[in-house]
């Protein structure tokens, strides 16, 4: 029927049919393929198995990863900060052993300060291949090194070796801002490529962990023959890794060290800056820790002890760490009443405080307190910031309001990051009526204009940032890109600023002459630390609260600091630079809960200009040169 | 009309998942235990993520079936050529899309899942070639005509696929869609006929193979060639499954597998590591597990009353059985490596989710067997 008309395939009638017979033959396909795979298999694992078992015994070719050498970190002039060091081992390898006890007896012999536990290595050496060296110990002394050597022909199958561990020669004093390395952590398993080999390091904080890419270099390999239990026989080819870029600081080591010894005993943190060129010579953060801990493995006490220090060793309080300002923003304030047409010299009257409408109170009114009891008196604005008259700031911060402030601070560089280098760093607050509804979903008070006219309140800054803003007042105003790198493309002692973030300069003229009475002047709030002699340090100091003052406190008389416990300590905070006839240098300082910026922070600064007038004037700019 | 079968609306969702055949889904899940032990092996006896995600993707791929199964037939069927047609859309638009891997670019990502559309396509196709030839059978005889939108339907995607490079999931499509021309009864001659054509052209098309692929195939037929490129990946294979003998070196302990000899031992190869630690007869227990599953569902597939039901269900079979059979085939060195992964056992969440898809349709079929389907215009 079907041959009638070649035009039809099939008759529709028989088609269910023809389905069944169709699904047949393809059961019988499909089952015959099953069989030839079956066959297949057999052939492979049961006639062949003898030949394929000899070939599976055969040597074969295999590739091993080879570590680069990690770049070095220096400081500007070429000091080292970070090296590689010999990293003094011994280890063991079982088949050359006559008996492992003997051997590890005899090794505990020979270094009793070793202190070994036989039944833990013993058990971890039983695990391994017999042929792999098996590491006993590492970070031996030079003297132990020698003596191993010195008695290697009575310990059978243990041999020295010499690794590498990330080395600190400058160890707690850059230890924040250089970071550490440690052991590669399963989350980069994924993305690093240094996860493969055995016991790679990765950086994970500071400039270890923001330039670890170009730190650790290029992995090499090397195609080997190997036997089927894994031994190598012999190298066929080898490409060489190639070793990580080193990484040159704008950090001054000797000051960085000079201002870690400042700040020795107490919990705080210093940032200077270059105030031409926007370079930053040193930050430092105190207390600290020794990052070369870290090389080897830090144990869990030890890591337990920093972790739950109250003083937080492990945070980098130049960039991690955000604290109100005090008064340090009175320069800011005033620049932005005099942008807003406050006259300079028109004087104001401080009685001690200043009173608000606040219909939620009581009393109807608010009092904000000057941190002088008794009051100013008349103040113009130079003498408003040499004094630091809250009142003063009080009325002119109300007249300008919030946003003008906010916008001045961001212009110097508040509220964001100074370094787009760190994974640590933090922006800090600069508060406004938009910040506020966003971040709070609440109105702005007016109450909260006067707080942060005094830099209290919501505002939150960071040392860094601190001596940033003050570096841009002082240079006149020309705007910095702040570095902590020094590029390889960079000129030496390259002036970078694009243009002025402020458009008069007697704005700048009379700011700068406050910070300097504020220091040089009798009456000034750090005139006791003021330097005598040609290069003088002009500077504000700031003292913040972490606490509310009640009302009943006040009538009471105010608890000393000295009788508060240490968390509900006032800060300490200096902005201070200098010379003041050529500025060259601008500092921030932040003593934790320290009491106030006068007695805790501005004698720090004395002692760091002092020594920068004599010793870093001209600093000698080496240039370290990658190959 | 004198109606044998009953309308699917009498079916509520529990009597449907119901009827669900539990013997086939014990294969199923058995076969993916064997996969999870493998992956286990994998990753040097750890509970690390390859395991965990396996499951992971497995539970997931569970749910995908029973809400496959819980859905009234009608619904895939009235929806078979949106379905397939979303699906080209989306293997369309991976190369402006898509991120590559390893200069293949097969992946799409829809909110933080990557998706290989690829995998999905195979199904889609046969659910719109069941629907068309569904209706086109109702009259009395069928044109070779009728056949020229199904090839061209069959043809868009391979060419998409195969464009990608992905050389082994086009061969899939190709032959899957293709085996539903002989499920519908197309006569022998003109399976002969394109034969003989696709062989004679094989020149012309190996123009367009990559350097790669070309390679490739060199080295199936000759692996000696290059023992340390190419060939070594077969040679690796074969010496892998060979050295394991009948009983296998023991889970845990393929010494080949495991010194890293193996290239994608978590997909492509992960049959020679199973090989290798449990033997000839592991292997054949595996291989035994999967035909049990195909005969069953060709069973199944028989019963169903509608056209529809059983070429849908026939053609999931088949492309299942395919993706095994070239597999097995490549790691065993008969067919060059193209890169097909073990369904159930390999790492992969697209083929995983795909696989469970496609037997929640033929599950549907199998539940919904009684059921009538309109015949007529075919769209």
């Amino acid at each position: 029927m079907r041959q009638k008309n070649k035009e039809f395939i099939f008759h529709k009638y028989d088609a269910d049919q023809l389905i069944n017979r169709r699904a047949a033959l393809l059961t019988l396909g499909k089952g015959s393929i099953f069989a030839i795979l079956v066959s297949r298999l057999a052939y492979l694992q049961i006639i062949e198995n003898d030949s394929y078992s000899s070939l599976s015994d055969d040597n074969r070719i295999t590739h091993r990863l080879l570590e680069p050498e990690r770049g070095f970190i220096f400081d500007i002039s070429g000091r080292p900060i970070a090296t590689n060091k010999e990293n003094y081992q011994a280890a063991i390898i079982l088949e050359e052993t006559v008996s492992i006890n003997a051997a590890l007896n005899a090794f505990n012999h020979v270094l009793p300060n070793a202190k070994l536990n036989i039944p833990k290595t013993v058990k971890k050496i039983k695990k391994s291949k017999k042929f792999v060296p098996i590491k006993l110990i590492e970070d031996l002394s030079w003297e132990d090194f020698a003596k191993l050597n010195s008695n290697i022909h009575n310990l059978k199958g243990v041999y020295p070796v010499v690794g590498f561990k990330r080395h600190y020669p400058k160890s707690e004093s850059h230890a924040h801002l250089v970071g550490y390395v440690s052991a590669i952590d399963e989350k980069e398993v994924y993305n690093n490529p240094f996860a493969k080999l055995n016991n790679a390091k990765s950086g994970k904080i500071g400039i270890e962990k923001s330039f670890d890419e170009s730190l650790r270099g290029i992995l090499g390999n090397k195609s080997i023959e190997i036997n089927a239990e894994g031994r190598e026989i012999r190298e066929i080819r080898r490409v060489e890794s190639k070793k990580g870029e080193n990484v040159q600081l704008t950090i001054d080591s000797e000051l960085q060290d000079f201002c870690y010894k400042q700040l020795e005993g107490v919990s705080g943190s210093i940032s200077v800056t270059n105030v031409k060129t926007g370079e930053y010579l040193a930050l430092v953060s105190s207390p600290s820790y020794d990052p070369n801990l870290f090389s080897i493995g830090i144990g869990k006490k030890k890591w337990s002890e920093l972790i739950t220090d109250k003083f937080k060793p492990l945070i980098n309080k130049t960039i991690s760490n955000n604290y109100p300002p005090g008064s340090t923003i009175k320069p800011l304030v005033a620049i932005a009443a005099l942008e807003n047409g406050i006259n300079p010299n028109e004087e104001l009257y401080c009685n001690g405080q200043h009173e608000i409408e606040d219909k939620s109170l009581e009393s109807g009114v608010k009092i904000f307190h000057c941190w002088k009891k008794k009051g100013h008196g008349n103040v113009n604005m130079s003498e408003a910031i040499k004094v630091s008259c809250d009142v003063y700031f009080y009325q002119i911060a109300r007249k300008i309001g919030i946003n003008k402030i906010a916008e001045v601070c961001n212009r110097f560089g508040l509220g964001k990051e100074v370094f787009d280098i760190f994974y640590e760093e933090t922006k800090g607050v600069v508060p406004n009526k938009t910040w506020k509804k966003e971040n709070l979903g609440e109105k702005w008070m007016v109450g909260e204009t006067l707080s942060a006219g005094i830099g209290q309140g919501y505002f939150l800054t960071s040392s860094a940032q601190l001596s940033l803003v003050l570096a841009q007042i002082v240079n006149g105003g020309k705007k910095l890109d702040p570095s902590i790198i020094v590029h390889q493309n960079d000129n030496n002692s390259k002036i970078k600023y694009d243009g002025r973030i402020i458009a008069n300069l007697n704005h700048l003229e009379i700011v700068k002459r406050s910070l300097i009475d504020s220091t040089n002047t009798v009456g000034g709030t750090s005139y006791r630390s003021r330097i005598i002699g040609d290069l003088k340090m002009g500077g504000k100091t700031g003292t913040s609260q972490v606490r509310v003052i009640s009302k009943k406190e006040r009538e009471e008389g105010i608890i000393k600091n000295k009788d508060l416990p240490w968390e509900e300590r006032d800060h300490g905070l200096f902005i201070g630079y200098g010379p003041i006839d050529n500025p060259l240098y601008a500092l921030s300082i932040i003593i934790e809960h320290g009491g106030s910026g006068s007695g805790a922070a501005a004698p720090l600064a004395k002692e760091i200009f002092e020594y920068i007038f004599k010793n870093k004037m001209n600093i000698n700019r080496k240039k370290i040169i990658n190959v | 009309m004198f109606s044998i079968g009953h309308d699917s609306s009498d079916l509520n969702i529990l009597s449907r998942l119901r009827s669900i055949n539990f013997f086939f889904l014990l294969i199923v899940i058995l076969i993916f235990l064997f996969g999870v032990l493998s992956l286990y092996s994998v990753s040097g006896g750890e509970f690390n993520s390859l395991p965990v995600k396996h499951i992971e993707r497995f539970l997931l791929g569970l749910i995908v079936f029973f809400i496959i199964c819980s859905i009234d037939i009608k619904f895939f069927f009235k929806l078979a050529y949106p379905i397939f047609l979303l699906s080209l859309l989306f293997l369309i638009i991976v190369p402006f899309f898509g991120t590559e891997t390893s200069g293949a670019t097969r992946w799409i990502q829809i909110g933080g899942i990557s998706l290989q559309p690829s995998e999905f396509i195979k199904f889609t196709l046969i659910l719109a070639l069941a629907k068309y030839f569904h209706s086109s059978t109702d009259e009395r005889m069928i044109f070779i005509k009728k056949f020229i939108l199904p090839l061209v339907i069959i043809l868009i995607p391979v060419i998409i696929v195969a464009s990608q490079p992905d050389l082994g999931t086009a061969v899939v499509i190709f032959i899957g869609g293709i085996s539903i021309f002989w499920i519908i009864g197309l006569n022998y001659r003109y399976f002969i006929t394109g034969g003989v054509m696709i062989f004679l052209s094989m020149p012309l098309l190996w123009q367009y193979l990559k350097d790669y692929q070309k390679e490739r195939v060199f080295t199936f037929f000759n692996p000696e060639r290059d023992p340390l490129g190419n060939g070594y990946h077969i040679m690796q294979s074969k010496i892998a499954l060979g050295s394991g003998g009948v009983l296998g070196k023991g889970y845990l302990d393929g010494t080949q597998s495991h010194l890293n000899f193996l290239p994608e031992m978590h997909t492509d190869f992960i049959f020679t590591m199973f090989g290798e630690e449990f033997g000839f007869l592991g292997a054949t227990a595996l291989i035994s597990l999967y035909a049990g599953l195909i005969f069953l569902s060709i069973k199944m597939s028989l019963q169903s009353r509608s056209d529809f039901g059983k070429y849908l269900s026939l053609g999931v079979s088949t492309v299942f059985f395919i993706y095994v059979f070239v597999n097995i085939s490549m790691v065993t060195g008969l067919l060059p490596v193209v890169g097909v992964p073990l369904p159930l056992v390999s790492y992969g969440g697209s083929s995983m989710l795909a696989v469970m898809g496609g037997f929640g349709l033929l599950m549907n079929c199998y539940i919904h067997q009684k059921t009538i389907l309109p015949k007529g215009d075919i769209f």
